[in-house]
């Protein structure tokens, strides 16, 4: 099972904010789709889409994001499913031929899905030259995923957070923010920026985060060769030092009692979401022209009001609207006008312009727009 | 000219929120535009009005109210355009 | 104090790509890309305030830093373990042997001459928390960029 077992069949930019040297750029791969399934890849890789899109703080740095899928069918349909796993777990014994070799049972855990990371990444870095990373999409319902040079994710719908947590540490170098099986860390200061063993109050990892009524640490761990399962004793959000960290227990702080990097299907704290912004930022598109133009033009009735709108604008534009009247008229002022704005979807606006004749003659207007910024 | 977003956040169903955002030089050409982060398609989402406030000598606050039009709550990024 | 306009300095937007293959403990370049892309941006505050763990490095003709980024866990010799419960512990299994590829991005600017891939000794087989904890870091892989001179101390 190998790239033999399929074919690379085209690339779709789902995601356009511009040039790709510019944007952080992410790339959806198909695995154990067959040609008459690619439909069906489609959907899933929407799906993606839109759960990046949903996942704070990726919904504010949009604009710095271009995505592509890459269609490839495979010969043969899901992923290799072993039937024993090391872990007791039972598999339908399947064995599948695709472009990837993804298998579930990877290291004999069943829910470790995963295939060739190098040809993944190199089919990435085919379709897309630019590509910043990753994510491997199979074709099996079953929960599974893993991380790595690339980030592997079945359909199943909770196994996407698998894929957001993984480019957290491989994109943004987020640590990981729990206990495993490591009691107490006796090291050096990490460099990972979600993680200290500073707990001074002057000069913890973030500091200026802290309010001054938070205990720190705000949750130390009683007993260091488990998991600290007991509720948080400060309220959701409250930005602390948290014990665990880097599979340790103990030792190692972490910002938030909840956040994506300790347990999946979290929002990511404060720290993290910050350290991703700081790298995201980046790549937002910058001012550019201005480009200016009318949009339309009108005429209004003494003393009416009109609303026209405009559709179709992508969201990344900074749009900026006037309105003027080419009818000459004294005294006094001739027209108001007011912009409302509609997010239609994920990647255009609809701007509703409203303008009011303020005199006893009729006026022709006409609506004006700036872009500062397009890519 | 430089743009940017200067912060975003949500705004209930049917409400108002203000934000202030201080420190920022009196010589610059500062225009503020709003827009909705939350898709929702057929009707406008949002309006916005901008206050001024000469803190200092030297140091303008903008104060930024953002209305909800809808009967949901949405979430809304605030970007400005400094044009010189 | 008054808001800064943003620097001017342009952020180049060529890079270059180097991905690495390691089996167990030794580590080798499997490509060197220029690729027309923005870095990711330089983590110099980070490594000044803690040095524990891995980073890669874009070095002067001198050995001097010009780029430094943190880098988390590239070399693994285990694999998270995920559970579909919200909020369910995240575990780790051991690999065989430490195994597989990573790549890191430097920006291509004026002066680069090396990659230096910085961070704690490779170890085979498991270590106690200690032995992690107190691995000291050093440099595991240095690359010259195609088309530079030999660094210095090196010419003949």
């Amino acid at each position: 099972m190998s790239a033999a077992d399929g074919v690379v069949v085209g690339t779709t930019k789902l995601v356009d904010h511009g040039p790709d040297s510019a944007r952080w750029t992410l790339v959806l791969l198909a695995e154990g789709y067959q040609q008459a399934e690619l439909a069906k890849f489609h959907t899933d890789a929407d799906a993606f889409v839109t759960r990046l899109f949903s996942t704070p703080p990726y919904t504010e740095l949009w604009c710095a994001l271009n995505i592509y899928r890459v269609d490839i069918a495979s010969n043969g349909s899901g992923a290799d499913d072993p039937a024993a796993c090391a872990d007791g777990a039972v598999g339908t014994g399947t064995m599948v031929s695709t472009f990837f070799d993804s298998t579930f049972c990877v290291a004999g855990t069943r829910r470790l899905l995963a295939g060739d990371e190098h040809l993944a990444d190199t089919t990435a870095k085919a379709a897309v030259p630019e590509v910043d990373a990753t994510v491997v999409i199979v074709n099996a319902a079953e929960y599974g995923g893993a991380g790595g040079l690339v980030a592997w994710t079945s359909t199943n719908a909770a196994a996407g957070e698998i894929a957001v947590h993984e480019l957290g540490h491989s994109a943004f170098a987020l640590g990981d923010e729990y206990g495993d099986t490591l009691n107490t860390y006796a090291g050096a200061e990490p460099n990972q920026p979600n993680l200290t063993i500073d707990t001074s109050r002057a000069t913890t990892r973030w500091a200026g985060l802290i309010r001054a009524t938070t205990a720190l640490p705000t949750m130390d761990n009683p007993d260091c060769t488990t998991e600290d399962s007991r509720p948080s004793p400060v309220p959701a959000g409250t930005i602390g030092l948290f014990a665990g960290g880097n599979r340790y227990h103990c030792g190692l702080y972490h910002a938030e009692y909840r956040c994506r990097m300790r347990a999946l299907g979290n929002p990511f704290c404060a720290v993290c979401a910050g350290t991703i912004k700081a790298t995201l930022r980046t790549h937002l598109p910058m001012a550019s022209g201005p480009v200016r133009g009318v949009q339309f033009t009108g005429t209004l009735a003494p003393r009416q009001t009109h609303q026209w709108f405009t559709h179709d604008w992508p969201a990344c534009w900074h749009v900026i609207w006037t309105v003027s009247t080419t009818t000459p008229v004294t005294p006094g002022p001739g027209i108001d006008w007011h912009v409302r704005v509609e997010r239609a979807n994920r990647e255009t606006i609809t701007y509703w312009i409203e303008v009011t004749n303020l005199t006893s003659t009729s006026l022709d207007v006409e609506a004006r727009y700036a872009i500062a910024a397009r890519e | 000219m430089f743009v940017g977003t200067q912060f975003t956040g949500p705004v209930a169903a049917g409400a108002s929120h203000t934000w202030f955002t201080h420190d920022w030089s009196p010589d610059w050409h500062v225009i503020w535009t709003v827009v909705p982060l939350t898709p929702v398609a057929g009707a406008p989402q949002l309006d916005w009005n901008v206050a001024v406030q000469r803190a200092g000598a030297s140091a303008i606050t903008y104060w930024i109210t953002i209305h909800n039009l809808t009967s949901a709550a949405i979430d809304v990024e605030a970007r400005y355009e400094v044009l010189d | 104090m008054v808001k800064q306009r943003p620097r001017e300095k342009p952020i180049p937007n060529r890079s270059w790509r180097l991905t690495f293959k390691y089996e167990g403990d030794a580590v080798t370049l499997v490509e060197q890309e220029s690729v027309a892309m923005l870095a990711p941006p330089d983590d110099a505050a980070l490594l000044e305030r803690g040095q524990a763990g891995f980073h890669v490095e874009l070095q002067d003709a001198d050995g001097k830093p010009l780029y430094r980024r943190v880098l988390h866990a590239p070399i693994r010799d285990s694999y998270e373990v995920f559970s579909p419960e919200p909020g369910a512990a995240i575990s780790h299994v051991p690999m065989d042997r430490p195994h597989g590829f990573f790549k890191v991005i430097v920006p291509d600017v004026a002066g680069g001459h090396s990659v230096v891939v910085v961070g704690p000794p490779v170890v085979v087989g498991p270590p106690s928390g200690l032995e992690r904890a107190a691995a000291v870091s050093g440099p595991i892989i240095r690359v010259q960029l195609r088309g530079k001179p030999p660094r210095k101390a090196e010419q003949r």
